[in-house]
């Protein structure tokens, strides 16, 4: 929807910016063109008006005062005088006659008269070309004649023939005495040539001409003028001398009309030359209405093309917009794809390359922020990040893992809540708001299993700003682990020290007692005791330095054993139990065998499994008290062979049997107690086994004794394999004296 | 050598038991052994030794336990016995440094020569009369 608001708005903007840019030149100009050409096409038609007016005035004034002036030739003729003066003495035919001969004469003369009349003052014709008697068809008023003029004209038509003609009134003066009038008529066809002369002004005008008496106005060319009420009116209030000035009004015709006006010289007419309005400015019209068509076309031509550009561009415009959305709601990878070289394609271009970078920043930050996640949560040290108030914003996994508590159900909390660090049983205040970093060594934690972890604690100020969301690192040391393996190792250290030493001790001491006997005499048979108990001694030195080196080799993954097809029980418990005996009897225990005895076939390394079985047997001896009995049951359990070794000893703890096989492990802990052991047997025997894809298991009561049993496949044929096939051993004794007395 | 005629050995390596047996018995002593703490109570009780060698590490009850029952406990009647303690350890008081008054000395098995047993007794019967 916003989009298409957006498109309208654009269009809107960019047709009313094109419009204004295209049109405004074009109006102003053809404004200023149309007054300019309207004024000067006036000018111009007034003047042709005029210059047509005086025109044909002249020529009209001409004709009239040709024939006016003919008339008063005719008027002052010396026979005419003398015949009409006689006449009027004595008017009698004769007279008459000799009239009517002279005005017959004349009229055949004088080109363009059509009849001459002769009356008398009382305006009776005397005579006539019509009718040489007499009689007469004038109407009278020819008659009228000014007093400060010698003639009246005027035009009417004649009722002989129906034809327009002028009628020149005369006066005929005797001696200065007005005696008669001579009317003289005219043919007018040449004024009325002259009046349609009308060349030059189009051809909706015309040129008229009315008589303009004190009472009215009468339309002389032609008649029908007299219908022109306003030109007439005008005509009217016209002086007769006026010069022409233009002027607009409407005709007879109801044509709005310009008008230039001159009076005829001799009459009381006056001639009007009009032009009509429309022809005049036909063309200030035309070029009016082509300035309009060029406006519309114009108009029509830029809205076109700007609503197809503003579409491009509105639809671009709309596209971008539709892209910014996106990449501000999230979606990166939205783009425009404009091609075009313009500038809106280089600003959706921009857009796409806003998008690729943010997109690209984005990926970094999330890459970056996975990167620090990964490094944080697999940190062995727990973090956990303080805020200002010392709630808890951010707890590492090491944390979840100390506390049993998911991040949930830590974040947001008071750190004071969650953690509580004893030292001994006392509670320990750990200030987590000081602005120096602190540490806080040896602290215990106690976790929702009731297990104590050692723990260390540093303190870190964040020192960004006072407003840093983050305030405070809390980095937890769970030195648990590490203290067990390094109370682990001291004690590996000092048993080995113990251990080495006990033979050590012995071989020493019979040495020293042959020695002292050297001196007081030599009894063989003491000597030959003294010297065996001195190798076996130097033997068990030798088993334990083995031993040691054992666990060096399986911690190193150099272990080498030697695979062959071998009777469990023949080639390895049985000898065992054998060699064993001898001790065993010594501390009183009594140790017997039980269930297979032969064909308990494996395939396995002799000596390492005599070690396991040697090791549980001297364990089962060591913590067995005198008087009681060892079983070794040796049986097929599946496609497994198991030997069980049980005794009637002190038995193991409930807690200790998880440990059991643990390097340095030993059940009765430290020195202190008493306890003996390297604590390394059981870890070899359990790692001799797993290499044989076989187990050790434990199983105990205290007080009651304990079962271990350990189990090693059926031999299923040699196997193949490079890495446990031959291998060079040397030739130590596997001897698992660890533990002997 | 009258008053240290009595020696009780408290050791659980039965060679050097032997061994130490052989040279004091020779040397014309009266010994008896033990090869654990409980069994050391039980013969001191008994033989009220004049002398114990009491090793540290031992099955059952350690010689540190022993050692406080023997001087502590009349029922053991050796409340006056003179106690040297066995050890292979380089320095056994200390690691408990509160036993050094309860005992008249400490050997390191490792390092004394049989000789030594004899000037330790020397010693200690000076420091009874």
């Amino acid at each position: 929807m916003m989009r298409w608001g957006l498109l309208i708005g654009v269009r809107q903007k960019l047709i009313t910016l094109l419009l204004t840019i295209g049109l405004v030149p074009v109006v102003i100009t053809g404004i200023i063109a149309f007054f300019t050409i309207r004024n000067e096409l006036q000018d111009t038609t007034i003047n042709q008006l005029q210059s047509t007016a005086i025109r044909q005035e002249q020529r009209i004034n001409t004709l009239v005062q040709m024939r006016r002036e003919e008339a008063i030739r005719f008027a002052n003729q010396f026979d005419l005088q003398v015949a009409i003066a006689q006449y009027l003495e004595n008017p009698d035919a004769a007279k008459k006659q000799e009239l009517y001969t002279i005005i017959e004469s004349e009229f055949l003369d004088v080109v363009g008269i059509q009849n001459i009349y002769l009356a008398d003052l009382s305006s009776t014709v005397i005579t006539s070309t019509v009718n040489s008697s007499g009689g007469s068809t004038l109407s009278g008023e020819e008659f009228t004649i000014p007093e400060t003029e010698q003639t009246n004209i005027s035009i009417r038509q004649d009722p002989l023939d129906n034809v327009d003609k002028m009628y020149i009134t005369t006066r005929l003066s005797v001696n200065n005495q007005d005696v008669a009038y001579l009317v003289m008529t005219f043919l007018v066809n040449d004024i009325v040539a002259a009046v349609q002369d009308y060349t030059g002004l189009g051809s909706t005008g015309e040129t008229v001409i009315a008589s303009v008496s004190d009472s009215e106005t009468v339309s002389l060319f032609p008649l029908r003028f007299d219908a022109d009420a306003a030109l007439s009116t005008r005509l009217d209030s016209l002086s007769k001398f006026d010069i022409t000035i233009p002027f607009t009004g409407t005709d007879y015709r109801d044509q709005e009309v310009i008008v230039v006006e001159r009076p005829i010289r001799f009459t009381d007419w006056v001639m009007a030359v009009k032009i009509d309005t429309l022809e005049a400015f036909l063309s200030i019209n035309r070029f009016r209405d082509t300035l309009l068509v060029i406006i519309f076309i114009s108009s029509f031509v830029i809205i076109a093309v700007s609503y197809i550009i503003s579409g491009i561009v509105a639809r671009r415009i709309g596209r971008m917009t539709v892209v910014a959305k996106q990449i501000g709601a999230g979606n990166l990878s939205a783009r425009t794809n404009f091609s075009r070289k313009d500038e809106i394609g280089v600003l959706g271009r921009s857009i796409d390359t806003m998008g690729y970078s943010l997109g690209r920043f984005v990926h970094n930050l999330e890459s970056e922020r996975n990167r620090l996640s990964i490094i944080i949560n697999n940190i062995y040290e727990g973090i956990l990040a303080i805020d200002k108030n010392g709630h808890i914003i951010l707890a590492n996994k090491a944390i979840t893992e100390l506390t049993h508590l998911k991040p949930e159900e830590m974040v947001g909390r008071p750190i004071k809540e969650v953690f509580t660090w004893l030292r001994g049983q006392a509670l320990v205040d750990v200030d987590y708001t000081a602005t120096e970093d602190q540490t806080y060594p040896d602290l215990e934690f106690k976790d929702s299993n009731g297990n104590t972890h050692y723990i260390k604690l540093v303190i870190t100020r964040v020192r960004i700003s006072e407003q840093a969301y983050i305030q405070t690192i809390v980095t937890v040391h769970d030195e648990t682990k590490r203290r067990e393996l390094e109370d682990m190792k001291l004690d590996f250290v000092s048993m080995a020290a113990h251990e080495l030493r006990t033979p050590l001790s012995s071989l020493r001491g019979y040495l020293e007692l042959m020695r002292y006997k050297s001196r007081k005499g030599i009894n063989p048979d003491e000597i030959s005791h003294f010297i065996e108990q001195s190798l076996r001694s130097s033997a068990e030195l030798s088993g334990l330095i083995s031993n040691l080196l054992d666990v060096s080799r399986i911690e190193s993954g150099t272990l080498m054993l030697s695979f062959e097809k071998i009777d469990l029980a023949q080639d390895v418990v049985l000898p065992s139990i054998k060699d064993i005996t001898f001790s065993a009897n010594e501390k009183r225990i009594n140790i017997t065998s039980q269930g297979l005895t032969q064909d308990c076939f494996i395939y396995a390394d002799r000596i390492a499994i005599r070690e396991v079985i040697d090791n549980l047997l001297s364990n089962a001896i060591h913590y067995t008290n005198s008087g009681g009995s060892i079983t070794v049951n040796i049986k097929k359990v599946d496609a497994n062979f198991v030997v069980e070794v049980t005794d009637t000893g002190i038995g193991i703890a409930e807690k200790a049997i998880p440990n059991l096989f643990a390097k340095f492990y030993r059940v009765h802990g430290g020195l202190a107690s008493g306890s003996v052991g390297t604590g390394l047997g059981l870890f070899i025997s359990k790692s001799i086994l797993e290499r044989h894809k076989g187990s050790v298991t434990v199983t105990s009561k205290e007080g009651v004794g304990s079962t271990f049993s350990f189990s090693v496949p059926e031999y299923q044929g040699d196997v193949q394999s490079s890495s446990s096939k031959h291998e060079v051993r040397g030739h130590r004794g596997w001897t698992t004296k660890n533990i002997t007395r | 050598m009258a008053g240290l005629q009595k020696i009780l050995l408290v050791e659980d390596n039965y060679q050097l038991t032997n061994i130490f047996e052989y040279f004091l018995k020779d040397h014309g002593f009266d010994v008896r052994t033990a090869i654990d703490g409980e069994n050391g109570l039980i013969v001191a009780k008994e033989y009220q030794p004049d002398l114990v060698f009491l090793d540290i590490m031992l099955p059952k009850m350690s010689g540190l336990d022993v050692l406080k029952r023997l001087r502590y406990e009349p029922e053991y009647n050796c409340t006056g016995a003179k106690i040297v303690l066995l050890t292979n350890l380089g320095d056994a008081t200390k690691a408990n440094p509160d036993i050094d008054k309860d005992i008249d000395g400490y050997v390191v098995k490792a390092e004394i020569e049989l000789d030594d047993l004899l000037k330790i007794i020397e010693s200690l019967k000076s420091k009874t009369s």
